[in-house]
């Protein structure tokens, strides 16, 4: 069993005649955790707490078996934090900036550099780390300050929305370091976004915030759930073969959705779980089943049925 | 078979056997400095920006000029006897005080200007950038990070009376100085040089955490220097209180030299005027500094 990395109870946080988080509470365990929620949904106000920055109005937190309350520079000092804004120092170069972060966070002068230099070959920038992060392109920023967020080796890594305004290739590969910072770095993620692709491409734990209250924490498989019933089957034949299996189905009882795909439907059989009706069907019709399998909800789906 | 000699710039053959050298990111488990060193942090990264600058180059080297000019100048009146200090009943003592007087008034403009253009703008320019998003994310509080901007703001601005008091009292040293009364004439020159700069150091900072406009910023504490000075002047000279001057900025450290010197003219409970008008403008710029600092907004959203 993992360790918990974050303990939240019944947190409440109330700005004036605003509260921003409602009586939440959430064990987080260690790995990829996804933050979601709308706007205004309390995410950022969770983050501010985990970070010592605000004070909770009632309730108890801990981050990584520390309270953010009674230390919160010790608990940043574990902590990476890589913001959605700019937040860099004018006219640093990228090696100065993240050895900043590096030192800020307690590394030797030495060390410093010589991390830097690693993170920011690790995140991919190449010779414009010698430039300053002012005159970076959008990408190149964004792994700049995923290199300074792990320069100092964190335990626990916050990304605010790291794939904003990146090209899809860019967007492929800072998903991919977001994956190896946890399995090869050991280091917990917890990625704040809008895009639920991200989440179901490198997250595995969910906490759906909305309204400052809480209305998921769970893995992301237990949120996507086992499926609905409805079974998704691609066939192979020729150009008529779709419509002749949607009325074999038809003739037993099943019925037939359109998923997109010309060769692919949504099957909804006859009776729960039932298989063998699509078998018979496609048979009759003379097509060839490729692929029959429990469709899961999307996360997407799961997200607005939350919401609802 | 002969044996194969690595040529001399072969670090592989340098190192151990067996070891692997990787430069690849991986985990950190070499020791920590404590965060006391956090505003030296701060402090050194903005200095190495600043050094980078044409404009605090240029402000160095009228610095260093005006270092040589008044050397050179003093070095040649202290050399001649009876040129300097001779109305003074001790002018070994009137000399040391000028080189003191020399250190502060002759690096004035330039350390001002410095501090303008090193300090006075850099909070507004970190609110302005997100750079408090980037310090207080990590383990750097709000003290660390104020004393660290003050460091940067006023540092070349003490430098510059430092090297000027140094050079001073090393010429002193060579026109009759006893060595325990140069040093204590450098002790004295020190604190006051370095409450000079921190002053300073600290009103900038707090003007500057006002707002999120760097040109508003350094206009203001501009504002704030020159009008101390004049308004005190000119009331002290209207009202003929000269203890008036010692209220402004620049003119309580100046006071506080004059009254090591004994040529003060304050005298019973107005002689603490200079102390407490130190103080006065360091908390009132500290204070500033830090109710702004520590109620801004660190993350947007």
């Amino acid at each position: 069993m993992s360790a918990v990395l974050l303990r939240v109870r019944a947190l409440s946080r109330r700005y004036e005649g605003v509260t921003a988080l409602d009586d939440v509470t959430v064990t987080v365990p260690e790995g990829r955790v996804a933050l979601l929620g709308p706007n205004g949904a309390g995410k950022s106000t969770l983050l501010k707490c985990m970070l010592g920055l605000v004070r909770p109005t009632s309730g108890d937190i801990e981050v990584l078996g520390m309270d953010p309350r009674r230390d919160p520079l010790g608990v940043r000092a574990r902590i990476g934090y890589m913001p959605e804004d700019d937040a860099h120092l004018p006219d640093l170069t990228g090696v100065e900036l993240c050895a900043y972060s590096a030192e800020l966070a307690g590394l030797p002068p030495r060390e410093a550099i010589d991390r830097a230099h690693a993170a920011l070959f690790y995140a991919g920038v190449d010779d414009k780390r010698y430039l300053p992060v002012q005159g970076y392109s959008t990408g190149l920023r964004q792994r700049t300050k995923l290199a300074a967020a792990i320069v100092h080796d964190p335990d626990l890594l916050f990304l605010d929305e790291p794939t904003n305004g990146l090209d899809p290739a860019s967007r492929e590969e800072m998903l991919a370091l977001i994956a190896d910072v946890r399995v090869r770095r050991g280091c917990s993620v917890v990625l704040s976004t809008h895009l639920l692709a991200d989440v179901d491409r490198v997250c595995d734990h969910v906490v759906v915030l909305a309204g400052g209250r809480l209305l998921a924490d769970a893995p992301l498989a237990e949120l996507l759930g086992t499926g609905d019933g409805r079974f998704l089957v691609r066939v192979k034949g020729d150009a008529g073969a779709m419509p002749r299996f949607e009325r074999e189905l038809a003739a037993r009882g099943c019925t037939a959705a359109p998923s997109g795909a010309s060769l692919e439907c949504i099957v909804t059989p006859a009776g729960a779980g039932d298989t063998d009706a699509i078998w018979a069907a496609a048979a009759a019709a003379s097509v060839q089943v490729r692929h029959l399998a429990p469709r899961k909800a999307s996360l997407d789906e799961a997200f607005v049925k939350l919401l609802a | 078979m002969s044996a194969m000699v690595p040529p001399p710039n072969d670090r592989s053959a340098a190192a151990p056997r067996g070891e692997v050298h990787s430069l690849s990111y991986s985990r950190y488990a070499g020791p920590r400095r404590p965060r006391s060193a956090v505003p030296w942090v701060v402090a050194r990264y903005a200095w190495r920006v600043q050094l980078r600058q044409r404009g605090v180059k240029v402000l160095l080297l009228l610095g260093g000029g005006v270092l040589a000019i008044s050397g050179a100048v003093l070095g040649f009146a202290w050399s001649v006897p009876g040129m300097t200090g001779g109305g003074e009943a001790d002018p070994v003592r009137a000399a040391e005080a000028q080189a003191i007087a020399s250190s502060l008034e002759a690096q004035f403009i330039p350390g001002f200007l410095l501090v303008l253009w090193c300090g006075a703008g850099a909070v507004a320019a970190d609110l302005n950038a997100g750079a408090f998003q980037f310090h207080f994310a990590r383990p750097v509080s709000a003290q660390g990070y104020l004393v660290g901007r003050v460091l940067s703001g006023a540092g070349l601005a003490f430098a510059l009376s430092f090297a000027t008091l140094a050079v001073l009292c090393a010429e002193r040293l060579a026109f009759g100085s006893t060595p325990l009364r140069m040093a204590l004439t450098f002790a004295v020159g020190a604190a006051l040089v370095t409450a000079r700069a921190t002053l300073l150091g600290v009103v900038a900072a707090g003007l500057s955490s006002l707002t999120r406009r760097k040109g508003l910023a350094q206009a203001m504490f501009a504002a704030v220097v020159f009008a101390s000075s004049f308004v005190t002047r000119i009331v002290a000279a209207a009202s003929d209180k000269p203890w008036v001057r010692a209220l402004g900025l620049s003119g309580c450290v100046d006071a506080r030299a004059a009254q090591w010197h004994g040529t003060a003219g304050l005298h019973g409970a107005l002689a603490a005027v200079p102390l407490l008008a130190c103080i006065g403008w360091g908390v009132v710029g500290a204070a500033l500094a830090w109710w702004r600092v520590s109620r801004a907004e660190v993350m947007r959203g």
